[in-house]
C-alpha cells in the first residue's frame, strides 16, 4: 500500500487550529470574568454609597450634631464618622458665629480591602452654635 | 476466497482527533456559558428590586419628596400633610419641575402585592389642595419593591428634650410637620429623609422676607 494517501489535516495545521481555537476561548473567558468582576465592584461600591448616605441622613436625627467621631458597622461594612467646625474664613461667608458652620464627614470602608473607601462630605448649619 | 482489503475512506486519525477536539471545546465553552448564566439570573434574582442602586434611587425620590413639603396657605399647616404607616401624602404649590401646572397631592403609598411582595409607589395627583383626599386620575411610578413588610414612619417633633419620636402616623397636625419621614422593612429603618423646610412656601411667596420671621408662616 503507498503511504501519503492520506488526506487530512497536517500536525502543523492542527496545532495552529488548536492555538487559534485556544486564543479565542481565552478571549471569550477573559470578557466574561471581567464583567462578573467589574459588576460585583460597583454593587460593592454602591453598598457603600448606600451606607454612607444613610449615616449623613441619619445626622442630626438618629445621631446628634455634636462634634467629635462616631464609629459604627452596617452591612458588613466599617463607618466612621467625623463631625468638626468650619471656619467662616474659609467659605468667605462673612460674619458668622464660631462653630456655626459644621463639617460633616462620613468615610466607609471595606473590611476585606477589596474596595476603595467611599467619603461623603457635607457643609451642615447649625442653628444654635455648637 | 480470500477478501480484497480496500482502501480506507472513513477519517483519518487527526481528522478524528481534531472533530474530538472541536466538539469537546463547543461543550465546555456551551456548558461555561450555561454555568455563567445561571449565576447570573440567581444573583439578579437575589438582587430582584433591593440591590443597593435601588435604594439609592429610593432614598433620593424619598428625599426629594421630603425637601418639596409646603404648607397649601399662610398660617395653615394643617391638612398640608397626612400619614400613615401605609400612605403619606402632602401639598406641593410649587411648580418648578414638578410637571404639574398647579398645586398637587404628592403621595407615597406602600402596598402588598403579595404574602412576600411590597411595593411603594409615588405618586402625583394634579390640581388637589388637601392631603386627606386622592384622586383616580393620579400619575404612579413604582419606586422600590421589598420582600419583607413595608412602612412608613415619621419622626414626629415631640417627646423628651424634643428630638422628637418615631411614630407610624403623623397623627392630627397639632405637632406641626414631622422632621423627618423614614422608610422601614421588616424592623429595621432603611431610609431617613429630613423634612427640612420650616417655613409655608406659598406664604413667603405671599409675605416676602418678612414671612420668615411671621409666625403664621411657621410650618413647625
Amino acid at each position: 500500500m503507498r503511504r501519503g494517501a492520506a488526506k487530512g489535516f497536517t500536525l502543523i495545521e492542527t496545532l495552529v487550529a488548536l492555538a487559534i481555537a485556544a486564543v479565542v476561548i481565552n478571549g471569550f473567558y477573559s470578557a466574561l470574568s471581567t464583567g462578573t468582576l467589574l459588576d460585583r465592584r460597583a454593587d460593592d461600591q454602591a453598598q457603600m454609597v448606600l451606607v454612607a448616605s444613610t449615616v449623613m441622613d441619619q445626622v442630626g436625627i438618629d445621631i446628634p450634631l455634636r462634634l467629635g467621631s462616631n464609629t459604627g458597622q452596617a452591612e458588613g461594612l466599617a463607618w466612621q464618622l467625623v463631625i468638626s467646625n468650619v471656619r467662616a474664613a474659609d467659605m468667605q461667608l462673612g460674619p458668622a458665629y464660631e462653630n456655626e458652620l459644621i463639617f460633616v464627614s462620613v468615610s466607609v470602608t471595606d473590611p476585606t480591602g477589596d474596595n476603595a473607601p467611599v467619603v461623603l462630605r457635607a457643609v451642615r448649619y447649625a442653628q444654635s452654635p455648637l | 476466497m480470500r477478501r480484497r482489503r480496500s482502501p480506507s475512506t472513513g477519517f483519518v486519525l487527526a481528522e478524528a482527533l481534531v472533530a474530538l477536539a472541536v466538539a469537546a471545546m463547543t461543550i465546555a465553552l456551551l456548558t461555561s456559558a450555561t454555568w455563567g448564566l445561571n449565576i447570573a439570573a440567581e444573583r439578579r434574582a437575589a438582587a430582584a428590586q433591593t440591590s443597593a442602586v435601588d435604594w439609592l434611587a429610593a432614598r433620593r425620590a424619598l428625599s426629594g419628596w421630603a425637601s418639596s413639603v409646603t404648607a397649601q396657605r399662610m398660617g395653615n399647616s394643617l391638612n398640608s400633610m397626612t400619614g400613615t404607616a401605609a400612605t403619606a401624602r402632602m401639598v406641593v404649590v410649587q411648580t418648578g419641575g414638578s410637571g404639574a401646572t398647579g398645586p398637587f397631592v404628592g403621595e407615597l403609598r406602600v402596598e402588598a402585592q403579595d404574602e412576600d411582595s411590597f411595593i411603594l409607589i409615588a405618586a402625583l395627583h394634579p390640581g388637589l389642595r388637601d392631603a386627606r383626599v386622592g384622586s383616580e386620575n393620579a400619575r404612579e411610578t413604582q419606586v422600590i419593591e421589598t420582600k419583607q413588610p413595608m412602612r412608613l414612619i415619621y419622626l414626629i417633633p415631640s417627646g423628651p428634650g424634643g428630638r422628637g419620636v418615631w411614630r407610624y402616623e403623623t397623627g392630627s397636625g397639632d405637632d406641626g410637620l414631622p422632621l423627618a419621614i423614614g422608610v422601614e422593612v421588616g424592623t429595621e429603618r432603611k431610609i431617613t429623609a429630613p423634612i427640612h423646610p420650616t417655613r409655608s412656601a406659598s406664604c413667603l411667596a405671599l409675605l416676602g422676607l418678612a414671612g420668615v420671621e411671621d409666625e403664621r408662616c411657621e410650618l413647625r
